[in-house]
């Protein structure tokens, strides 16, 4: 892993304003979907980003990918901030960063062979792939995400969940990206499938050098794949840091309390303690004031109350709590002791 | 609480069926879908007549023989002429002047459907695909258009730029684009929610490419039904322009204008208005029946359905001890 | 088949609750009569969690579909037995089946919010299942609504009863299912992946509810998920299927420790677990069998990475692999520990 970052997202935010102005005008509301979220990529790293829905992941999917044009901050790949780019330099600069989406159904075209879905990015991009040498390519690429050469004139229906997702996974790599944002890629696939998926990803990121933002739900998936987690709550970072320090010391009652929600594959820990919150994540219309957990959290205080906590760094990780280093919870989330 | 009924029949893997599709097997998947079959026949000769009217009618259709008036079907002149459809009420042949006015019947309806679906896909699309001020404009211009009497609108303009076929096509494009735009534009709007339009994006195609290319080709199939009907709605409307005076001009004749002359006769002569609504209505059947088949043919997804020999009846499961 | 049935049922003291015998489902589809379970036996006993675990296709659905009366027919076809009460479901009449669907087995799903009809406020819906089932006045209904609502811990229930479900969050929803499920005091519950669609806080809020009512009433629950993690934490007995068929069935804590079948071996390291290290997950290759597909013998064969010669010939059945316990696997007695 190299410490250059290809990829550095600085305070990016994103709201989304309800509504149309009425005739006599009036105030609207906005909703903050992404409030100043930071982190860095680097070639060959995975930043994991977990968070319930609602919470801004998939908004900040889109965001970074300026498939959404953010309200602010920046995103920079390497050193250039590409929000600032127009949109044809932008078009321009997508090959380098691709997207895997979650739901492998709806995001391939059915009326278009798996030949024409891999090459159709070639189309848009002729320098990458000449055409004679697309034909190829194509059994290449199909061979690399586990698929037959013979596929490709087969049409996605004919495909399974796992195996349209290896299509996906293939249509991204085609444009040969060093940043791939994986928006709940493996979240709709059965257990024996996504561990393949799971695995594939990881074999073309040693291969490739290619950097994940993997965003998912599932914190197991998270925590396999990952180097550094990012916990988001109500549009928020709550928690950051690498993988192993955030899963056996969490620091922020948030990520405490969604590792304790995990159930353990282990029948003999089933009468451990665990946490079960409170109520419901609030409107993020109209958020709490202060933290924005504080509604759900049992060690809330006055000061939670009315006062938005900053970012306190600990080691190398950072969660945003006003007792980071104070409060001893992380003997709370038991799930963490292991022994493998 | 009431059952759900929860649909689980399993999804069978479709095997290479689709792969290699020749013009053969549409041909033969065409014959076996009876139905479909029939009406691309109907379709046919009817094209078939409407092109070749001059050399194919068995009569002059313009030509009066006041000795054959109101001969019903099947019947035949004193002077021993056989009527298949029966004369009018200038001893016409009936199944001559049908043959005759499907030529103008039939390229009013595809020419008024053709112009109106370019105008109103081309606005509904746009207006789907970037939202915003276009579309506000376009969806109140849309309601506006419905709300007026579009009869009325069409017989003034005609009155002011005169009747004939160019005319007709120029107000039936004015007044029926409305229909194509508000189906494009909810299509697009339904489309634009799946993630392989995302997808296109977010690999650099350019908006021109999403649109041509991922877009429109998956709203073909509910357009082609719009169209078909839209045809039939067009070749009614040209008959009661024609009746009232400001569509067809004689000596040329359409379906529409017979009905609209025959109706004087209708008690004593049926046929003079049966006939040409029959054959409206069997047209627009016939294109409706085919666009199906159509819709059908092109989704990947469902073609397997049509270009599959039927399987035998209750073969039996592989393995049962 | 039936001798594993007996073995299991010789042990346990109190008559099973639900006897399914060699219960088979059928679809007739374009492609040709297609199996989506075959021939699966299985008991629950009053009060006992059992859960079925499987993927995908794998039948486990369908299966207490087929029970409920949920598949239409034609396109499907069932068979075998199903005895409740000494009496078979499967051939008892239409009228005597709804009854006993909703009065003694009731059945969530895992899409609460499309289950839920969305012109109607909640409290109606609930409210339904007395007037239809008890005759209740309206006042009565309502207020039994209401102590439903509270029950499976809808705050304010008396405001919320006019709410209609799209004003419910994904969770609520589901908690208004169980409230109509719960109305009549089933003795059966059946919960199809009731919290897959849920986050996993409010994962664990539904499974504490469920846990708290079923100690309370005393019915037995039957869990079908795809999560492991949800079986090892909340039922006794867990059955695994596989394209269509029983694999294995056996208490929870002996399927986690020591698998009797190489698939369940094979979920169970596949799975991700959030108190593992990160690094390359043990996946099973291939992908299972698509339906009207299946391969000659045992059906995960072609997956298996102890398959020997046999395993492609001969279909193993269902037998008895020590106490309580059945796996349908020619080398049962050799999968190593997990």
């Amino acid at each position: 892993m190299s410490d250059t970052p290809v990829f550095e997202v600085r305070d990016i935010r994103k709201d989304y304003v309800l509504g149309k102005p009425g005739l006599f005008g009036g105030k609207l509301r906005t909703l903050a979907a992404v409030r100043d979220v930071s982190f860095t990529l680097c070639r060959g790293e995975t930043v994991g980003l977990v968070g319930e829905s609602g919470c801004g992941k998939s908004s900040l999917a889109r965001t970074v990918l300026r498939l959404n044009e953010p309200t602010g901050g920046e995103v920079r790949y390497h050193g250039q901030n590409i929000l600032d780019l127009p949109k044809a330099e932008m078009q321009k600069l997508r090959r380098h960063i691709q997207v895997v989406f979650q739901d492998p159904y709806s995001s391939l075209d059915p009326r278009f062979t798996v030949r024409r879905i891999l090459s159709e990015p070639w189309q848009v991009f002729p320098e990458i792939v000449p055409p004679e040498k697309r034909e190829a390519r194509v059994a290449e690429l199909l061979s690399l995400v586990g698929l037959n050469p013979s596929d490709a004139d087969r049409y996605p229906h004919q495909f399974s969940g796992g195996q349209r997702q290896r299509i996906g996974i293939a249509r991204a790599l085609a444009l040969e990206p060093e940043v791939i944002v994986c928006d709940e890629a493996v979240s709709a696939l059965d257990v024996s499938v996504q561990a393949q998926v799971v695995n594939l990803l990881k074999d073309l990121q040693d291969k490739l050098g290619l950097a994940y933002l993997f965003i998912a739900h599932d914190l197991s998936v998270v925590r396999h794949i990952s180097d550094r987690v990012i916990v988001m709550y109500l549009g928020q970072v709550v928690e950051e840091g690498p993988t192993d320090e955030v899963f056996r010391n969490p620091r922020h009652p948030y990520t405490v309390a969604l590792l304790s929600a995990v159930p353990l594959p282990d029948p003999k820990r089933r009468n451990r303690e665990v946490i079960v919150l409170e109520g419901e994540v609030p409107n993020p219309i109209f958020p709490p004031a202060g933290c924005p957990f504080h509604p759900r959290c049992a060690h809330a205080r006055d000061i939670c109350r009315s006062t938005l906590p900053p970012v306190r760094k600990i080691g190398e990780a950072s969660a945003r709590c006003h007792f980071a280093d104070e409060l001893d919870i992380s003997g709370i989330a038991p799930t963490i002791e292991h022994e493998s | 609480m009431s059952a759900v009924q929860t649909n689980t029949v399993p999804q069978v893997e479709e095997h290479d069926r689709a792969a290699s599709i020749t013009g053969r097997a549409y041909l033969s998947a065409l014959m076996r879908d009876r139905v479909a079959f029939i009406a691309a026949i109907f379709l046919t000769l009817l094209l078939i007549a409407a092109a070749g009217a001059d050399f194919l009618a068995p009569y002059d259709p313009n030509r009066a023989n006041l000795g054959a008036r109101f001969i019903a079907p099947f019947g035949t002149a004193r002077d021993g002429g056989f009527h298949l459809l029966g004369t009018d009420e200038l001893g016409r042949d009936l199944f001559s002047r049908l043959m005759h006015g499907a030529r103008v019947s039939m390229s009013i309806g595809l020419l008024g459907a053709l112009c109106s679906g370019a105008v109103g896909i081309t606005l509904g699309v746009l207006a789907g695909f970037y939202r915003g001020l276009l579309e506000d404009l376009l969806m109140r211009a849309v309601d506006g258009m419905m709300a007026l009497p579009s009869l009325l609108i069409a017989l003034f303009i005609l009155f002011v730029i005169g009747p004939g076929f160019g005319n007709l096509i120029l107000i039936f494009t004015l007044l029926h684009w409305m229909v194509f735009a508000r189906m494009a534009r909810s299509l697009t709007l339904n489309h634009q929610q799946h993630t392989y339009i995302t997808a296109a994006r977010a690999i650099g195609a350019s908006d021109t490419r999403i649109i041509l290319t991922h877009l429109l080709p998956n709203m073909v199939s509910p357009l082609i039904v719009l169209f078909t009907l839209e045809i039939a709605v067009l070749i009614l409307s040209e008959a009661s322009l024609s009746f009232l005076g400001f569509g067809v001009q004689a000596p040329q004749s359409s379906w529409g204008l017979m009905i609209a002359r025959g109706r004087e006769y209708i008690s004593s002569a049926w046929w003079l208005v049966v006939m040409p609504g029959a054959a409206i209505f069997l047209t627009a059947l016939a294109l409706n029946l085919v666009a199906a088949w159509a819709r059908a043919i092109t989704d990947p997804v469902q073609r397997w359905r049509w270009l599959t020999p039927p399987r035998r009846k209750n073969q039996p499961i592989e393995d049962d001890e | 088949m039936r001798a594993m049935q007996q073995s299991e049922t010789q042990g346990a003291a109190p008559a099973p609750l639900l006897d399914v015998r060699d219960l088979r489902v059928t679809f007739d589809t374009p492609h040709g009569l297609v199996r989506a379970v075959g021939g699966v036996s299985w008991t629950l006993s009053p009060g006992e969690t059992l859960g079925i675990i499987g993927e995908s296709g794998s039948g486990k659905s369908v299966g207490l579909e087929a029970i409920m009366g949920l598949i239409k027919t034609p396109p499907g076809h069932v068979s075998g037995q199903v005895m409740f009460d000494r009496r078979d479901v499967l051939t008892m009449p239409e009228r005597d089946r709804r009854q006993l669907r909703g009065e003694k087995i009731a059945m969530i799903f895992q899409d609460a919010m499309s289950a839920l009809n969305p012109s109607l406020t909640v409290g109606t819906q609930i409210a339904e299942v007395y007037r239809l089932r008890r005759k209740c006045s309206h006042a009565d209904a309502e207020r039994k609504a209401i102590e439903l609502m509270d029950r499976v811990k809808i705050p304010s229930a008396k405001t919320r009863i006019g709410n209609y479900p799209h004003e419910f969050s994904g969770g609520m929803c589901q908690r208004v299912m169980i409230a109509t499920a719960l109305a009549l005091n089933p003795q059966i519950l059946i919960a199809d992946e009731p919290t897959t669609a849920l986050d996993v806080t409010v994962q664990r809020q539904i499974m504490t509810l469920l846990a708290e009512l079923q100690r309370e009433d005393g019915m037995a629950l039957v869990l079908i998920t795809h999560d492991l993690g949800l079986v090892a934490e909340t039922v006794d007995r867990a059955m695994v299927m596989y394209a269509g068929r029983l694999v294995e069935s056996a208490p929870v804590s002996a399927l986690f420790e020591v698998p009797s079948h190489p698939y369940t071996r094979g979920l169970i390291r596949s799975m991700p677990r959030i108190d593992g290290a990160s690094g390359k997950l043990h996946a099973i290759g291939g992908t299972p069998p698509a339906a009207g597909r299946m391969p000659k013998g045992c059906a995960f064969h072609p997956r298996c990475e102890m398959r020997v010669e046999r395993c492609g010939i001969e279909r193993p059945n269902l037998r008895p692999v020590g106490k309580n316990r059945a796996a349908a696997c020619h080398l049962a007695e050799e999968i190593p520990h997990v």
